[in-house]
């Protein structure tokens, strides 16, 4: 009597919220409830003892009705502990709730069983993960949003992590599993991969953070720039892995380079206006004041107007090419709209 | 003192007004007329042992070798027979503090060149020596 009052005591002071069902030919009754599975319910004891767990939360909005009703399949079909992983589920968790407060739990069933290896009792634990979950959300998001990620290599055991946010960036799915091997299509060239090999050789010889630029071509066949910081890492003085960050830099190159491009106009209608169009220019206001002098003078050479015709045809020209080249055909300066 | 006076221009039309300008000023009655830099090096390079002095009126932006491209070959050489006008429509002033770092030019000026500009030039510290 005394050991099961312990238990019981035990059972209801555990934080973790837990439920005992009793695993009968109609379903799942719930036996026992502690108090933490009380205050997820915002139910008592007495209002969910011996009642059917399904007709006490008939559905989960956030898994299928599927899922949700063949929730206890595997732990009766593997008769061992199961890890249902993380699942979205409502606070308070009844039929009454408002669907707003929206929680993960981290679900583990534990079998109990008689003599003959049946399953008598299913213990139900929730492990309020969602703290957890959401910043790992928040930072999948960060990564998506600006897209950067995490990598890292195991020198020891060969093999290679990435976060999801390079693996947005490579375009592969999350369950995507990377090796060194595989990780090689997404470079454009046997160089590229030599190129990143040496840069991270040097940086373990050397014990110093490194900087690379990379082209890479995605899963899907887009072409990237990453640049990628990365740093040894070591164990007494043993380098066990290099990790580091990945950004995908593509707009930023494109966005240099359309400001290198706009620079490079202007450039050129600087110098065109102060070689290209001054030449006729200043050749005409010369001539106009050279011609003054002979009117004057009354001796005008006749070709001098053949040169004045001549200049003043020159300068039209180079306002023609001048337009054409920054806004016409060629187009050196591209409006933003386009 | 005689000072041999050469125009680095590929604009004939400035040879022309250029050449009557410098009659009248009283600085050359005959310049040589030279299109872009090679020619002019060429040209200098027969001038140079000679005890006589030039004085160049020198444009930028030139076809095949242009001004900075004669200014810095100037500049190899160590010429010191030489004064150099640098003659352009370029309003830039990177281009002014440019060719005043080049230490044979005496002058920068904008076309179009006026009498005013020569005669300017001409009472130059530089040339006056040379029209006494």
């Amino acid at each position: 009597m005394e050991r099961a009052f312990e238990y019981s005591q035990f059972f209801k002071s555990m934080r973790c919220p837990s439920v005992i069902l009793k695993v009968t030919e109609h379903g799942f009754d719930v036996v026992n409830a502690n108090d933490g599975y009380l205050a997820l319910c915002a139910l008592s004891l007495n209002d969910i003892k011996g009642k059917n767990f399904f007709s006490l939360f008939p559905i989960n909005p956030y898994i299928s009705e599927d899922d949700w009703l063949n929730s206890f399949d595997s732990v009766l079909d593997q008769k061992t502990e199961v890890n249902l992983g993380v699942r979205k589920l409502v606070y308070p968790l009844n039929k009454d709730t408002t669907f707003l407060d929206v929680r993960y739990y981290e679900i583990h069933h534990t079998p109990i069983l008689d003599d003959q290896g049946e399953i008598i009792y299913i213990i139900r634990n929730l492990t309020n993960v969602t703290q957890r979950v959401i910043l790992e959300e928040l930072y999948t998001d960060s990564q998506k949003s600006v897209q950067y990620g995490n990598w890292w290599i195991n020198t020891q055991h060969q093999t290679i992590e990435l976060s999801s946010g390079v693996k947005d960036i490579l375009e592969v799915p999350d369950s995507f599993k990377p090796d060194l091997q595989s990780t090689k299509r997404f470079y454009c060239s046997e160089e590229e991969v030599r190129s990143f090999y040496d840069a991270v050789n040097r940086a373990v010889i050397d014990k110093k953070m490194f900087k690379k630029l990379l082209r890479i071509v995605t899963a899907k066949g887009n072409k990237r720039w990453l640049l990628l910081i990365g740093q040894p890492d070591f164990v007494e003085g043993i380098c066990i892995g290099v990790r580091g960050v990945a950004k995908d830099v593509s707009e930023k190159l494109a966005y240099m380079d359309k400001v290198e491009n706009q620079h490079n106009s202007l450039k050129y209608i600087a110098f065109a206006q102060s070689h290209l169009v001054r030449a006729p220019l200043a050749r005409i206001l010369a001539l106009v004041v050279h011609l003054k002098q002979r009117f004057n003078e009354g001796s005008i050479e006749p070709q001098l107007f053949d040169a004045l015709n001549h200049s003043a045809q020159e300068l039209d020209a180079v306002i023609h090419e001048i337009i054409n080249k920054t806004v016409g055909e060629k187009r050196l300066i591209v409006d933003d709209k386009d | 003192m005689k000072l041999n006076t050469a125009i680095v221009d590929d604009d004939k039309i400035f040879h022309f007004l250029m050449a009557i300008m410098l009659k009248e000023a009283q600085i050359s009655s005959k310049p040589v007329c030279l299109q872009e830099g090679g020619q002019f090096l060429q040209w200098w390079r027969t001038q140079k042992n000679t005890s006589e002095n030039s004085l160049l009126f020198l444009d930028l932006n030139m076809p095949f070798v242009d001004g900075w491209q004669v200014l810095d070959e100037l500049k190899n050489e160590n010429a010191k027979n030489i004064f150099v006008v640098i003659i352009t429509s370029s309003i830039d002033p990177k281009d002014r503090k440019r060719a005043e770092s080049y230490p044979m030019v005496i002058d920068f000026m904008v076309k179009p060149i006026h009498l005013p500009d020569l005669l300017k030039i001409k009472h130059s510290t530089s040339l006056t020596p040379y029209f006494l």
